[in-house]
């Protein structure tokens, strides 16, 4: 009986790939080229002999030996604690954490505050109006959009994730660009990457060091406008819309490397509306693949339908997720472990909407269905629980249970919020 | 499978930082971990996590391996807790839950042996990860059950014990009737 059930479990086992993806391999290599050793001191088994630290009864060596060995031991136990003590954990750039503080707008300032509005904190600096804090993914700092006048330029700053150490790292470039959009981190908060209008008016991506050692650059070129950039969480790549102009006018979405170079279309559509852009681009935390929204058919004014899509980061395997007939669709988002969508549909009623990647399993947050007239845009808690709706007309953000779909809570806010992502 | 004298050498160069040595024994051993992984995990996606996070461990830590020798044994005690770690992140999932994803059909499948098929999968995937670990080491490795219990670094008792429990909580599972019973019905 047992050795059947054996060679039966062997024979269902054998079944299956004997092979991975060979760019598994590729991306595997060039992370551990990104990634440095340990040196050989930090293990506590290169402290010891090597009879011991294979678990064999070491060959006694006298008392001093033995004593050497224990202070040694000792030594680097509590070299160990003082630096573990000292090295704050900080979560892996993507994937799902625990969920840490809260950056919102009320008025024209930024607050953070523990996710349930308690210990609420102004953050003190800028330029008088501050907007769309936007956290770094290990959640040790946050950038935020500042300005004196709201037809005026922009600057952008950089905070300790407690508000302290506020400092503008965009030197004296004037960013032209809507301060709804955030800035998006590199993985390792290195670098920050926006768009802005140049002063021919072509918008361009600019990346900047996040210590604002070295001015903005661009990194697209003037020969259509690109906005919207979200940089890869495994920082290869940056996806962006871009605009191309004139006869034959194309909307499309770009992958290129992180320094700008090498771009290609993964997506494009006429432009035929300058006024229409897509909703997106967003990563998935894999880096392989991207969700974006775009009108099903732009030849029709704005309301002739809309979709959501996800689609290979190199342009293949383009899969339709969701069909909305009435054409308002907000940015979507994907959760912490990348296995469901999350979007805002609707300009008289809208509802949110959660569905898994390849289309199936779409449900409705019944919380906000027939609701007035509001755009939503809907993110996913770090931990992967919770939706965070951000509703800009009724100035609020709402905390929803994913399971159940029930509110948590809400809290006002002028459209803006970002959630810290702090180490499991 | 590289001869172990040449594995040997390639640690070493690699323990001194030399990433080609590293590439070369990383691209040795991936697809025999990804299988390792795939079968484990059964998902595609987790399993070529899971390998990316053991290799990329085993790079950063490579250090503290003394017995060059047991390089291979190593990353694979390094894939397993790579898996139970992607198991951790897929039981978070709160909607996931009761969900299993099915293997795609072979064109030479019937109804029936899809079905046992569909069934051993269920039963297979509502063991822990730990289970799993030794079920696949045993007989998909074909790993003797000291060389098991030292790539997992657990003591040999612990792997028939856990190989006794996890064969019989798949029989349980599938309906009292044994796997053998469903090896059986496969077989017709």
């Amino acid at each position: 009986m047992i050795d059947r059930d054996d060679r039966m479990l062997a024979d269902w086992l054998a079944e299956g790939p004997e092979r991975g993806p060979i760019e598994g391999l590729q991306r595997t290599l060039a992370l551990t080229r990104e990634t440095g050793q340990r040196p050989r001191w930090v293990f506590p088994a290169s402290w010891l002999p090597a009879g011991v630290a294979n678990g064999v009864e070491a060959v006694p060596g006298g008392t001093r030996t033995i004593l050497l060995v224990a202070a040694l031991l000792l030594a680097s136990v509590a070299a160990l604690v003082v630096i573990a003590g000292a090295q704050r954990k900080v979560p892996p750039p993507f994937g799902p954490a625990d969920n840490g503080r809260i950056a919102f707008n009320s008025g024209s300032s930024i607050y953070l505050a523990d996710p349930d509005g308690s210990n609420r904190v102004p953050v003190q600096g800028g330029e008088g109006m501050d907007l769309t804090a936007t956290f770094s993914r290990d959640g040790t700092r946050f950038a935020f959009w500042s300005f004196s006048d709201e037809q005026g330029p922009m600057s952008l700053y950089v905070a300790n994730a407690d508000g302290t150490g506020v400092r503008k790292i965009s030197g004296d470039m004037a960013i032209d660009w809507t301060a709804e959009a955030s800035p998006t981190w590199s993985p390792d908060g290195s670098k920050l990457a926006f768009a802005s209008r140049d002063p021919g008016g072509v918008f361009r991506i600019y990346v900047v060091p996040a210590d604002g050692s070295s001015p903005p650059l661009p990194i697209t070129g003037t020969d259509a406008d690109r906005t919207f950039p979200d940089w890869s969480p495994d920082g290869r790549w940056l996806a962006y819309q871009q605009a191309r102009a004139g006869p034959g006018a194309t909307l499309d979405l770009v992958v290129s490397n992180a320094d700008g170079s090498a771009p290609h279309p993964v997506f494009t559509q006429a432009h035929v509306d300058p006024d229409v852009a897509l909703s997106g681009p967003n990563w998935s935390p894999d880096s392989r693949r991207l969700v974006f929204a775009a009108p099903s058919d732009p030849s029709l004014p704005i309301g002739g339908g809309a979709d959501v899509f996800v689609i290979d980061r190199d342009g293949t395997g383009k899969q339709r997720v969701f069909h909305d007939p009435g054409g308002h669709i907000s940015w979507p988002g994907w959760s912490p472990g990348g296995d469901l969508l999350a979007f805002g549909t609707g300009q008289d009623a809208g509802a949110l909407h959660v569905v898994r990647p390849d289309g199936t399993g779409a449900r409705i947050i019944p919380l906000l269905a027939g609701r007035g007239s509001f755009e939503c845009n809907v993110a996913f808690s770090p931990d992967g629980m919770q939706l965070v709706s951000v509703c800009r007309d009724e100035q609020t953000v709402n905390f929803i249970d994913l399971a159940t779909g029930d509110q948590l809570g809400s809290l006002p806010s002028a459209g803006s919020f970002d959630w810290q992502r702090i180490a499991r | 499978m590289r001869c172990p004298r040449v594995t040997s050498e390639l640690v070493a160069r690699a323990q001194r930082g030399d990433h080609e040595a590293f590439d070369a024994l990383a691209t040795g051993a991936y697809h025999r971990l990804y299988a390792v992984a795939r079968r484990i995990l059964r998902d595609p996606y987790a399993a070529e996590d899971a390998v990316q996070e053991a290799l990329v461990r085993a790079w950063r830590d490579l250090r503290s391996l003394r017995d060059r020798d047991r390089f291979d044994a190593w990353v694979h005690r390094l894939l397993v807790h790579a898996c139970m770690d992607q198991a951790r992140r897929t039981r978070r999932r709160p909607v996931e839950v009761g969900e299993i994803e099915i293997e795609p059909a072979e064109p030479r499948d019937d109804v029936g042996r899809l079905a046992d098929r569909d069934e051993l999968e269920r039963a297979f995937l509502q063991l822990s990860v730990e289970h799993r670990a030794v079920l696949v080491l045993t007989h998909y490795v074909g790993l003797p059950a000291p060389e098991v219990a030292r790539t997992l670094g657990i003591p040999p008792g612990t792997v028939y014990s856990r190989l006794h429990y996890a064969t019989r909580q798949m029989r349980t599972i599938l309906g009292g009737s044994g796997l053998a019973s469903t090896a059986g019905e496969q077989a017709r």
